[in-house]
């Protein structure tokens, strides 16, 4: 045979490969083909190709492989198991940039499954390999190479740590500072995952300034960079006191508040929960959002929201409401009170109503003030009927009634308790009985109303033990009224007066 | 005797008599010393009495006085203790009332300021209604510039479109499909307007094989970071600058002659030409060459022995020591101190002195 008929059969087959490993990837893109290729054995098939001469065959392989184990982790062992890693990794320092966007993808997708397919590709040293790829040129080699290590952040830990070990953070915070916006968006993810583990990670974060240009990106118009800037800031900032007050120095407040307006709802999401971390820690920072009009900003978001979104707005008004009265008062005066009431009639979930529960009970312990403003919003017949109901989770119920009963203990707003002494159980009538046990002695118009309304007939209905609170209360408030009228309305007063007529001799 | 014996013969039964007066005269005798007694007694009794009275009005009297003396030393003393209360106890009401005030005050001021803390809470009720305002806004501008967005996005697509199709427009052959009888509709007047798509757009996409792989032209955003801002950083205005000077002073300052000191205008070689040239001065004013000499060449090695002029010869006298030049005979001073004086000088004495004869006023 002549030389260039030697050369066709290469050259057929390197077409042949080229048009299986191209086939073979658009076959991937589609789930419902990767049943029938990992039956095919497609990952042997591919596994030899990545070494191949032509580097099109490569990438295209390599790509392949990402989106098989992008699919299934069960791939994705199969991808460990196969040694297909340590090829990957010495590659992507060798490669150029379309091999090393694809190898990283890959290595992205192995890792997201698991925990331990990320310590396997750690272990395979992928780790340097990813963070020499962050300081290359080409935007798209690191913002693969970012997404990797954002993966492999993700899980625990200890898989930060080695992450944070390998010297990436500095990198991210690079890669932050950089004009394209994809790349900002996964550093940014890349940076919130380290971050979320431990506070030395967060501290780690911020000393390599993470904070400032974070910052500087809170009033970007893209809503998926926002998302991740939000979330890697509340989780800095959630760690401690110190780590707070940094990111509050980084003068986010007052422009954070309108994000809480923008049009996507994660965004809108992620910002309550930066304020809720920023709000929990102490009174002075909850003072600081206070003064700075985020309450309010608070309570709107509350009313814009449906679902799960609302919770962290829910859980910072409970935040800010549990350090002090006046804090607890401000929250009142911004309309938070009427704004959870009214969610906590709509809410499906569980445990958003437990959320709602337990901040309203932060909002009323206080003194009667807080206590009045509370029962004014009727919110009481219904934590009872959540305390009661058979339907409610464990969570729901514990801190319906906590918050019943923390409210109750400082409410003398007479009107709002009786619907309770109706309905309630004796651990949380007791309470309301001593209530108005404190009120009824210096109040004789309110003892006039507690007559004519059926209170005080409801009353002599109750049974308690003798030296239990309950008796006791029951007692104080007997002692408020004449012996006729308690007696009049104790039960079986008729049945007493019926027995005095039949032993009734009438003088004749 | 003979009396004796008329008396004894005489029928008087002088011893009854006798003994009858005895016994009246005992018994007047008792009779009168006890009423001597009684009278005595009765005086003795008077007189002490009396004595005793006097003794009683007199300790009364001292005793009187005494106790007045000491009652009153008591309640001075007792009502300096009462007025001394009285006062302290002013004080500590009074010092109670300062209490209370301050301490109202405080607890009203700075512990629970009931009006400071209404305040606060309007002022929030105002700022939330402000920041909500502001956000409404927000929104609105938000919504407004998603909604142009949109708008002018739908409009693209139509241009797009209408450019693509633009085979579809009616002639006067043949109609087009969105043709009408009732008038131009939307699509045809779209189609007449956009003008037609013209070549292959997908070759100019077509992106070219970067020959260097992995090297990227930097981006535009790349460049415009890699240049100069357009604007530099403000002044700090705080600072201020001058006060400045003239500018015909600077410029006389500028331009003023260099003046160097003596020392530095002095050549370095300026004493050796100096005295080259004193030198050339007095050789020309030399007859002879000739170093001068003590004693004539011939006699050298030879002592050399002045003679001096005739008109200087004296007798050499040798050391002459300040001794004899100045000789002082302490003997016939006083002290061997040398004199100074005690007084200072008197200007006018001086200048009488000078009028008068020297040594004429004498001080």
């Amino acid at each position: 045979m002549s030389q260039r008929q030697v050369l066709q059969v290469f050259e057929q087959y390197q077409k042949a490969r080229t048009q299986f490993v191209q086939t073979i990837a658009e076959l991937s893109t589609r789930p419902q083909n990767i049943e029938t290729l990992q039956n095919a054995g497609v990952m042997s098939l591919l596994r030899p190709l990545l070494l191949d001469v032509v580097p099109t065959v490569q990438q295209t392989a390599a790509l392949a492989l990402g989106r098989l184990a992008n699919f299934n982790d069960d791939l994705a062992e199969a991808i460990v198991k196969g040694d297909i890693l340590p090829q990957l990794v010495y590659s992507l320092a060798e490669q150029n940039r379309f091999y090393k966007k694809a190898a990283a993808f890959v290595l992205r997708a192995v890792a997201k499954h698991s925990p331990q397919l990320a310590q396997a590709v750690v272990d395979c040293g992928a780790l340097d390999a990813l963070v020499i790829c962050l300081e290359e040129f080409d935007p798209g080699v690191k913002e693969s190479a970012a997404w990797a290590l954002g993966y492999i952040a993700r899980h625990n830990a200890e898989l930060s740590q080695a992450v944070v070990d390998a010297g990436a953070v500095p990198l991210l915070v690079l890669c932050i500072q950089e004009p394209e916006l994809s790349l900002k968006r996964i550093s940014g993810s890349a940076l919130s995952d380290i971050c979320k583990h431990t506070p030395e990670l967060a501290q780690v974060v911020v000393d390599a300034g993470a904070i400032a240009h974070l910052a500087q990106m809170i009033l970007n118009p893209d809503a998926k960079l926002k998302r991740q800037v939000f979330s890697a800031l509340s989780q800095i900032a959630k760690h401690s006191v110190d780590l707070a007050e940094m990111v509050v120095e980084a003068e986010i407040f007052p422009a954070i508040l309108t994000c809480l307006r923008d049009p996507d709802e994660y965004v809108r999401k992620n910002v309550a929960t930066l304020i809720r971390e920023i709000a929990k820690h102490t009174p002075e920072l909850s003072q600081l959002i206070v003064n700075a009009g985020g309450i309010a900003a608070i309570v709107d978001y509350i009313g814009d929201s449906k679902g799960n979104v609302r919770l962290p707005g829910v859980m910072t008004l409970g935040y800010v409401a549990a350090h002090s009265e006046n804090l607890a008062m401000a929250v009142i005066v911004s309309k938070g009170v009427n704004q959870l009431a009214l969610v906590l009639s709509d809410e499906p979930e569980d445990h958003i109503k437990a959320a709602v529960a337990w901040s309203l009970g932060q909002i009323g312990r206080h003194t009667p003030e807080h206590a009045k403003a509370v029962a004014v919003a009727n919110v009481f017949p219904r934590l009872l009927q959540l305390y009661l109901s058979t339907n409610s989770s464990e969570d729901l119920q514990c801190k319906s009634k906590k918050a019943l009963k923390n409210v109750l203990q400082k409410c003398v707003y007479l009107s709002a308790l009786e619907p309770l002494l109706h309905d309630a159980p004796p651990n949380i009538l007791k309470h309301v009985i001593g209530q108005y046990g404190k009120v009824l002695p210096h109040d004789s118009k309110a003892r006039r109303l507690f007559v004519t309304s059926g209170g005080l007939k409801k009353v002599q209905d109750i049974k308690a033990e003798p030296g239990s609170m309950l008796y006791e209360h029951i007692q104080a408030i007997n002692n408020c009224y004449p012996e006729e009228v308690v007696k009049y309305y104790s039960p079986g007063y008729s049945d007493t007066l019926l027995d005095r007529i039949e032993q009734y001799v009438p003088a004749v | 005797m003979a009396s004796l014996l008329r008396l004894l013969n005489s029928p008087i039964n002088m011893r009854d008599e006798i003994c009858q007066l005895t016994e009246k005269a005992d018994q007047q005798r008792k009779k009168e010393y006890d009423a001597a007694v009684t009278i005595q007694s009765w005086i003795r009794g008077l007189q002490t009495r009396h004595y005793i009275r006097h003794l009683h009005k007199s300790s009364i009297v001292i005793q009187k006085s005494w106790r007045g003396y000491m009652a009153r030393s008591y309640f001075r003393i007792y009502v300096n203790n009462l007025h001394m209360m009285m006062r302290i106890n002013f004080y500590h009401a009074m010092a109670s009332r300062i209490q209370r005030m301050w301490r109202g005050f405080r607890v009203r001021k700075y512990q629970h300021n009931f009006y400071a803390r209404q305040r606060y809470f309007d002022a929030l009720a105002v700022k939330n209604q402000i920041v909500r305002y502001e956000l409404d806004e927000w929104r609105d501008v938000l919504d407004q510039t998603a909604h142009k967005n949109e708008h002018e996005k739908r409009q693209r697509e139509l241009k797009k479109q209408a450019r693509s199709q633009h085979h579809l427009l009616s002639t006067k052959q043949m109609p087009g499909v969105f043709y009408s009888h009732y008038g131009l509709s939307e699509t045809e007047k779209r189609l007449i307007q956009n003008k037609p798509r013209v070549g292959d757009r997908r070759k100019s996409q077509r992106k070219t094989v970067d020959k260097w792989g992995g090297c990227v032209e930097p981006t535009p955003s790349q460049l415009f970071q890699l240049q100069a801002p357009a604007e530099l950083p403000p002044l700090d205005s705080r600072k201020l600058q001058g006060p400045f000077r003239d500018p015909e002073e600077i410029r006389k300052q500028r331009h003023k002659p260099f003046q160097p000191s003596l020392r530095v205008q002095t050549s370095f070689h300026a004493l050796k030409k100096a005295r080259q040239f004193l030198f050339e001065a007095e050789d020309a004013k030399r007859i002879s060459d000739e170093p001068w000499r003590l004693a004539p060449k011939a006699h050298v090695g030879k002592e050399a022995v002045y003679e001096p002029s005739l008109n200087a010869a004296q007798k050499y006298i040798g050391k002459i020591s300040e001794e004899q030049f100045r000789h002082q005979d302490l003997s016939k001073s006083i002290t061997a101190e040398r004199f100074s004086s005690m007084v200072p000088p008197i200007p006018l004495f001086d200048r009488l002195n000078k009028t008068f004869y020297q040594g004429q006023v004498k001080y």
